[in-house]
């Protein structure tokens, strides 16, 4: 069974900067799709396919070269590494030679040029043939070295930008390169002005000092980098015999790069020890291409799983997925590698029902070799769900009534139900008021600007406003900040950069802010980026309203953000996209369109693994704001098919929470499986969630039957609908409630501290309302019984009856104090003070 | 729970502050609330005043005279009962209004009349659990007397909302207006909501374009039913303080006329903007003169517009000038189709759609000044108007422009270029537009003026802002000097004063900022007060008035930074005669003038009451440019005299000036309780700054510790003396000496022998100063001159006791251990490669 190549690799050969993820992407839906095929796998198996990477190879002139990779496919889509097994021939060996050899740390097969034209390299293994086209062009000539191409590489391969090295602000030992090659122009100025005769000797090349240094010649800090016949230094030395030059023009005649490919796009080891060999191949925009693996920086985001040596080796740990990177020059591309057990036995179970999340989720669960869980019980979900979508606990008559309810559709109608309550709205108005930070502060933002502003978030997710509205709508916001309150989000936030920061974390879920300085080393943004987005927010002008609370913000029409590196001005530009024509409109209007517009990839994939992150603790990327090329999603075809639905649905708030909710996923029990017992990561049950700090003070109110007073709201509002950010109390402060002086979804602590315990036992929180709210002392007053008492506790503080050990040991207690009401009040706290009662499961 | 504290304690702080307690007990009385805040035309209501130091009560005073007070009782010192009847003809809206008692006039507030029947909020009267009314289901029930409607008096405490029902036919319509931060009491910005019987909120306003934080809405319902109008602060803020006045009704609720200003006695017809219903019209007459004050200085004419015989709970400001009155002719979006208008004028136009921009072309003699002032907001306007003037030709090159100088609207003045004429370019800050967005300039010439105030205390309290004159004695008040196109010397001179009191100003020469006046009282004046007015004239040649007092007083103060959200501005300087002080003060005319860079002392004679014997301080409210002084002086208990040093600096201006010392007494123990503290002065004195008579050069010296040297002095011009005058050194290091030296007549040089101890501290002391005291008849007028410098020395080592002290230094303190590890390094691989080559 042969596949063609070409539709293999049809994914991962998006010509843009973009490649990493279309790669990443569409690897996955192979990896799945070949998993699907087969619900039992591992085991030795008939090699099904075979793939030969890179998927075409081009060698430009006479120094380049190109290694190849051979991966089989098992059935079961198992993969192994081939290379050194399989058969390689030229269809015209006159024009490549193939040397093969087991280099670095693994096998490899090595083209070289020798003659022009074109040909093709067939590949054979286990029955399986595989054919790439070969393109041989100036065979013979030798283009001199490049600084930006070919001699600061060495210093990112070899480590020598790195922050912790000489890339670090004041550098090291009084040599300073840019950290991560940022500053190519400063690093040549410094290589050979800064020191004149210090640090490259023209005369003898291989005694400059930079050599030396680097292959361990003379003492360095940081030790030997490589040796002195490594390519790396040969590089070096043949760049410095050159006359160590700059690139004419500052190197703007130099073909741009455009994307680095890594290969194989996904691997699927099984057992220990298993190893993969990858291929960076960068590519560059006059069409030419260059055999990077030597090159590039490699990495694995969980090396217990897969560790990459600096080869690029992929060697197999124990059972688990890993996300290997590769980073050439500004560049960070990355494929997913998951390891299984050897020889595992594994049976996915019969699934029915399942709704297209359930779909996707179990794809994946499927090639990890992990069952999910059960549908949880009723009264579970009713818990779950009340807790979620309003924020309240299910009231004891809403609990009898759902249970007594025979229908099989009454979860979708009591999803309905809970959608369309005013509490649902007031969640998720708190939700997006800690994105926005709609908080008072100082003389910026009055009170009454704050509450403003909260209002208007308010109407806006009560009538189900469109988000891509919503937030077109607060980003392109001018006038006064009573008068037109999400120009209060431009008031919280005066710096412009800080501003640029908070809205692509906001918004786009990036954090960008290391781009600010540098070339982010974990992502694909550059300082050019950074400032080019920064650029859209640099004009915002404001003024004093006729209120003294009040500032008009306005658009200047001008006001250009400056590049530190180059001194000169930045044009607005989109990250990772154009530069838009400003000249006669206000650019927050045009940054606001981009961010929101379907085509945009960032935003719907952050809204909607923000809100996938409520309902399941986690974020399919986590942190929910994190999105970067090195923290890829777990389940990316999810997150894909969760933003096209957000986007298709006219970004129908409520139908997409619906659909969340109803799927069997987000209905899962707690109660893990053997098989899904380690898994936090993919869904396969729900995980068991501490109840945010505003939830879990509002449902104390509301099993006590107390009412709190905030300050600036009326009398009996919930810690839900505080509208002020600055607005808390010591109980809410103590839960980790988010100030919203940060964009940062981490703001909201859902970590258990023991202050919160105490506060919980000894507070006035517990005792006290216990106390004020009589719901004992009334029910005693009707004269109900305190097994009747005790049961209706259970069930008002956890959606349940208790069991039967539970009600004997209870009642016991309670019997054998005189004091009824203070006995079964205790009882009250102790339920109060429990795990069951703290956490949503 | 600690910022609700904070914030309850903060509110009362907040309003004692504004009222002007600092830490001090208040000299003066002080209103703290008035309660009801404001009362209906043609109608008698009575009053209870808030506040401290409101015993023995002599006089209610509404500064415009138009409301009477029938009847005025203390119930103790801090609160006050008072009837009051107020005319048919009363023009409604704030009047200012003060207490006075016998010892003085309390801060300012208003007073606000309105023309509907008020009762008041039975949360508020009836008790706060008996009547509350807190959400629309328990509503407080209101019955309408007439379609006018009526007002409630009420108060929303912290966190407080109040709800009012009323029943409404299909068709009919309910309007709500609110008087809160106008009430000037305390920063309460309120939130006003229409709700029908569904819940449903079908109107709500918060900050009204006419109101500034006030709100006013109306709407007409579809349905029969019962209607709730609810009430509360916009943050959910609230405290006693928090009253309002709510006018509940079927009154329209315009907030902009158009044409929205014309000439005194003028007829015009109006089209009213801004009610829900849609736009109405009417005919007007303006008047020809204003009753109050305040309201001739702001040059508003509140009209109350009719609709269906209704009239507007709230008035709607119109602009009454002199000038002639144009209107703009549309198309004006471009300079070529400005229309000219000759200068001066007052032109009115609108911004009719978004992007609108409108040019005028405005005609006047070349080199004439014009001040060209804009008024949109203060109209009621949603315009920010922004003004340009541009060149009138070809390039039309911008001359100048502004955006914000009369709050949100501009101001600008421009001198007419060659052309003979210039453009004015008018547009919204944010380019929008709209059948609202009425704008009215005014250009008139640049005349000269001078302005009168107080200068603007530190404190934002009411402090100093009235004159409190004890009997038989004298207080000082200092006003800052505003001028326009006016550099001459000005006299000022005060009218309408309390009987038996006089008062002095010192002429506003040119280079005077500020004019000095003395109040003087008889000993027999009447305890009473007055609204005087200051007049400014040209004194060379005398004659044309320059202008006056104005005084604004800030009467609510709020967020950010304790910004005043609203002053009230008056002409008038309220004057009162109060009980005798227990010191009167006299300055005695300085005999000598004061030298540039000399000193003087003021001496100062205090002629006690026999009962008071307590300490006083001294101060000078009037310092003149360039002279020093100490910001105060205390005089101890008992003293009769008292001196004050002045100082000068080397470019005082060369003048006479006045001079008066002021004094404020605070009795304690005893004297406490027969005499209050408060404040006079002593007749003004003049005071010549002159140039002085003779100028010393030191030159700088140098001393070894344990020698003498002498300091040199040249004089620049022989010395032209009565007799010898006596120079000595000041500033000089310690242990260091000199004796003082004479300056005999026609002396030119003089020395001072400075003698250094051995342990005198060495180094550069730069600040020696020369003081001279030339003797003029039997006085003495002490000269400073320039600062110069006199080093100390270390005496030079021996040799060898040098050589000692380096071989002490070279010690070597090397360690082998703190190699650096860089040095290890290299000492390693230079150990590693001999091992090398030795193998």
């Amino acid at each position: 069974m042969m596949q063609p190549c070409e539709s293999i690799h049809a994914p991962s050969a998006a010509g843009d900067r973009r490649g990493a993820r279309a790669a990443l992407v569409g690897g996955l839906a192979i990896l799945l799709a070949a998993a699907t095929v087969t619900a039992r796998a591992g085991g030795a198996g008939e090699i099904v396919s075979l793939e030969v990477y890179p998927p075409a190879v081009r060698l430009d002139n006479a120094r380049d070269h190109q290694r190849i990779v051979v991966q089989a496919r098992r059935a079961g889509g198992v993969t192994l590494d081939v290379t050194a097994e399989a058969e390689a021939s030229l269809a015209d060996a006159s024009l490549a030679s193939i040397r093969k050899s087991s280099g670095g740390d693994g096998p490899l097969i090595l083209l070289t040029p020798r003659a022009d034209g074109e040909t093709t390299l067939r590949v054979s293994h286990g029955g399986q043939v595989c054919e790439v086209p070969l393109t041989v062009v100036s065979a013979t000539s030798s283009p001199p070295l490049s600084f930006r191409h070919d001699v600061m590489p060495v210093f990112a391969r070899g480590g020598c930008n790195t922050g912790s090295c000489h890339g670090a602000a004041r550098g090291k030992d009084g040599f300073r390169l840019s950290l991560f090659g940022f500053d190519p122009a400063g690093d040549h100025f410094r290589l050979t002005r800064e020191m004149p005769g210090r640090r490259l000797d023209l005369g003898i090349p291989a005694e400059s000092l930079l050599v030396a240094k680097a292959t361990g010649d003379v003492p360095h800090t940081g030790g030997k980098r490589f040796g002195p016949h490594d390519p790396l230094a040969e590089t070096l030395v043949a760049w410095i015999a050159a006359g160590a030059p700059d690139d004419p023009d500052g190197g703007s005649g130099l073909p741009a790069l455009e994307a680095v490919d890594l290969y194989p796009p996904e691997t699927l080891l099984e057992g220990r020890d298993a190893r993969q060999q990858l291929v960076a191949v960068a590519r560059f925009a006059d069409g030419t291409d260059r055999d990077v693996t030597d090159l590039a920086w490699y990495g694995s985001n969980n090396d217990s799983a897969v560790e990459v040596s600096p080869q690029g080796g992929l060697t197999a740990g124990g059972r688990g997925e890993a996300f290997v990177m590769a980073r050439y020059q500004t560049i960070t591309v990355g494929v997913p590698t998951l390891v299984i057990p050897e020889n595992l036995e594994f049976a996915f179970p019969e699934a029915d029902g399942n709704t297209w999340i359930d779909d996707l989720v179990d794809a994946k669960l499927r090639s990890l070799r992990i069952a999910p869980s059960p549908v949880c019980d009723d009264e579970a979900f009713l818990r779950r769900a009340s807790l979620d979508l309003v924020g309240l606990l299910p009231t004891p008559a809403e609990r009898e009534a759902f249970l007594a309810d025979p229908s099989p559709d009454k979860r979708a109608r009591l999803i309905d139900d809970l959608l369309s309550r005013k509490e649902f709205v007031e969640l998720w108005v708190m939700r997006w008021a800690e994105i926005l930070q709609i908080r008072s502060q100082g003389n910026d933002v009055s009170p009454k600007g704050a509450l403003l502003y909260h209002q208007w978030l308010d109407r806006r997710i009560a009538a189900n406003q469109p988000i891509d509205e919503m937030v077109r709508e607060l980003l392109a916001a001018s006038g006064g900040t009573f008068t037109n309150p999400p120009t209060n989000y431009f008031q919280l936030e005066r710096d412009t950069l800080k501003l640029t920061e908070n809205i692509a974390q906001a918004f786009l879920g990036m954090r960008i802010q290391c781009a600010q300085c540098h070339n982010h080393p974990f992502d694909r943004w550059t300082m050019d980026d950074y400032y080019g987005f920064a650029a859209f927010f640099s004009a915002i002008g404001r003024k004093r309203a006729a209120d003294p609370r009040e500032t008009i913000v306005f658009d200047r029409g001008s006001g250009g953000m400056k590049h530190p590196v180059s001194g000169q001005e930045v044009a607005p530009r989109y990250l990772g996209g154009e530069a838009p024509d400003v000249s006669t409109r206000d650019r927050r209007e045009a940054v606001a369109e981009w961010i929101t517009s379907p085509e945009n990839p960032f935003f719907a994939r952050r809204i909607a693994n923000l809100v996938w992150a409520h309902f399941f603790g986690r974020g399919i990327v986590h942190e929910p704001d994190d999105f970067r090329v090195s923290n890829p999603p777990v389940n990316g075809p999810l997150l894909d098919a969760l933003a096209a639905r957000l986007v298709e649905s006219g970004w129908d708030f409520r139908g997409f929470v619906r659909e969340i909710v109803s799927s069997k996923t987000y209905q899962r029990s707690c109660q893990p499986l053997d098989s899904n017992r380690l898994d936090t990561t993919n869904f396969s049950h729900a995980s068991v969630r501490r109840i945010r700090a505003e939830v879990l003070l509002d449902i104390l109110a509301q099993v006590t039957e107390t009412t709190y007073k905030f300050p600036g709201l009326p009398a009996g509002a919930r810690a839900v609908q505080v509208a002020d950010g600055r607005t808390t109390t010591y109980f809410l402060t103590t839960f980790g409630r988010a100030t919203r002086e940060d964009v940062c979804s981490c703001a909201v602590s859902m970590d258990p501290s023991l202050s919160q315990a105490l506060h919980l036992l000894n507070g006035d929180v517990a005792n006290q309302r216990i106390r004020s709210g009589g719901v004992v002392a009334r029910q005693l007053e009707e004269g109900r019984r305190p097994t009747e008492i005790i049961d209706g506790l259970f069930v008002r503080c956890y959606g349940r009856l208790p069991d039967e050990r539970e009600r004997i040991e209870t009642l016991a207690e309670v019997l054998a104090d005189s004091d009824r009401r203070r006995a079964l009040e205790d009882v009250f706290w102790a339920l109060l003070n429990s795990p069951e009662f703290l956490f949503n499961h | 729970m600690a910022t609700s504290t904070l914030r309850r304690l903060l509110l009362p702080a907040v309003a004692l502050a504004a009222a002007g307690i600092g830490s001090a007990a208040p000299a003066s009385p002080t209103i703290l609330r008035i309660e009801p805040p404001g009362g209906p035309r043609d109608g008698e209501i009575t009053i209870r005043i808030h506040g401290q130091q409101l015993g023995e009560p002599e006089e209610l005073l509404f500064e415009d005279g138009l409301i009477e007070v029938r009847s005025l009782k203390a119930i103790d010192g801090r609160q006050l009962e008072a009837t009051l009847a107020i005319p048919a003809d009363c023009p409604p809206g704030p009047h200012r209004l003060r207490v006075r008692t016998t010892r003085g006039l309390s801060t300012l507030r208003t007073f606000r009349v309105g023309l509907l029947p008020q009762q008041t909020e039975k949360e508020l009267a009836g008790g706060k659990e008996a009547a509350r009314n807190d959400t629309p289901a328990s509503a407080e029930r209101v019955d309408l007397p007439g379609p006018g409607g009526l007002t409630i008096h009420g108060v929303v405490q912290a966190e407080d909302v109040d709800c009012f029902w009323l029943h409404a036919a299909a068709g009919e319509r309910i309007a709500a207006a609110v008087a809160a931060v106008r009430l000037d009491h305390t920063p309460f910005d309120p939130f006003l909501e229409i709700i029908d019987a569904d819940g449903f909120v079908i109107a709500a306003s918060d900050d009204h374009p006419l109101l500034e934080q006030d709100a006013m809405a109306a709407v007409t319902v579809e349905n029969d039913g019962d209607y709730v109008v609810r009430i509360r602060e916009t943050a959910y803020r609230g405290s006693d303080d928090c009253q309002y006045l709510l006018h509940l009704g079927r009154f329209p609720v315009a907030h902009l006329a158009v044409p929205p200003g014309g000439r005194p006695g003028e007829a015009i017809d109006v089209e009213w903007l801004g009610d829900p219903a849609g736009p109405f019209s009417g005919r007007l007459t303006l008047p020809e003169s204003f009753r109050r004050n305040d309201a001739a200085i702001a040059g508003l004419f509140r009209a109350r517009p009719l609709r269906d015989g209704v009239a507007a709970a709230e008035g709607v400001p119109l602009r009454i000038t002199k000038l002639p009155v144009a209107t703009e002719s549309e198309p004006n979006g471009d300079a070529k189709k400005a229309a000219a208008h000759p200068l001066p004028t007052a032109i009115w136009g609108r911004l009719a759609e978004p992007d609108d921009v409108d040019w005028i072309r405005l005609e006047g003699a070349k080199g004439s000044k014009w001040r060209i002032t804009s008024w949109g907001r203060r109209l009621g306007s949603p315009i920010d108007l922004v003004l340009n003037a541009h060149r009138d030709d070809a390039k039309r090159q911008r001359i100048t422009g502004n955006d914000d100088a009369a709050g949100p609207d501009a101001a600008i003045t421009v001198t007419v270029p060659e052309e003979g004429s210039f453009l004015l370019r008018i547009h919204d800050h944010q380019r929008r537009g709209g059948p609202e967005f009425v704008w009215w300039i005014e250009a008139e010439p640049i005349e000269p003026s001078l302005d009168l105030s107080v200068p603007p205390a530190r404190t934002k309290t009411q402090e100093g802002l009235v004159a409190e004159v004890p009997r038989g004695n004298r207080v000082a008040m200092v006003f800052n000097a505003s001028r326009e196109d006016f550099r001459g010397t000005a006299a000022v001179e005060a009218v309408d004063l309390p009987a038996g009191v006089t008062a002095s100003f010192s002429p506003l020469t040119p280079k005077a900022a500020a004019t000095l006046a003395v109040f003087e009282a008889t000993a027999d004046a009447p305890l009473a007060a007055a609204l005087a007015r200051l007049t400014v004239t040209n004194a060379e040649p005398p004659g044309a008035r320059l202008g006056g007092l104005v005084q604004a007083t800030e009467l609510v103060h709020g967020q950010p930074n304790r910004q005043p959200w609203r002053t009230s501005t008056s002409s008038r300087l309220p004057i009162a005669v109060v009980e005798e002080a227990p010191v009167t003060i006299h300055l005695k005319t300085p005999p000598v003038p004061l030298v540039r860079s000399g000193r003087a002392t003021l001496e100062v004679r205090i002629d006690r009451h026999a009962d008071f014997t307590g300490k006083i301080r001294l101060d000078l409210p009037f310092k003149p440019p360039g002279v020093g002084a100490t910001a105060g002086v205390n005089v101890p208990a008992g003293a009769s005299q008292a001196e004050y040093e002045l100082s000068c600096s080397a470019d005082a201006p060369l003048a006479s000036w006045q001079l008066a010392v002021a004094a404020t007494i605070t009795p304690e123990g005893e004297a406490a309780k027969r005499w209050r503290p408060m404040r006079i002065a002593t007749p003004a004195v003049p005071l010549t700054v002159a140039e002085p008579m003779l100028t010393l050069a030191v030159a700088k010296a140098a001393a070894e510790q344990g020698s003498t040297t002498a300091m040199r002095a040249t004089l620049a011009e022989p010395a032209t003396l009565e007799a010898a005058a006596e120079a000595r050194l000041l500033g000089l290091p310690a242990k260091t000496e000199a004796s003082p030296v004479r300056i005999e007549p026609g002396a030119t040089e003089v020395a001072f022998e400075v003698a250094v101890a051995d342990d005198a501290p060495p180094g550069r002391h730069g600040n020696v100063i020369c003081e001279v005291r030339v003797p003029r008849g039997e006085h003495v007028v002490v000269h400073r001159m320039q600062a110069t410098e006199f080093r100390i020395d270390k005496p030079l080592q021996t040799p060898a006791k040098k050589q000692a002290a380096k071989k002490q230094a070279a010690t070597p303190a090397r360690k082998t251990d703190t190699l650096s590890r860089r040095e290890k390094l290299r000492q390693r691989a230079r150990a590693l490669a001999e091992a090398e080559e030795t193998e």
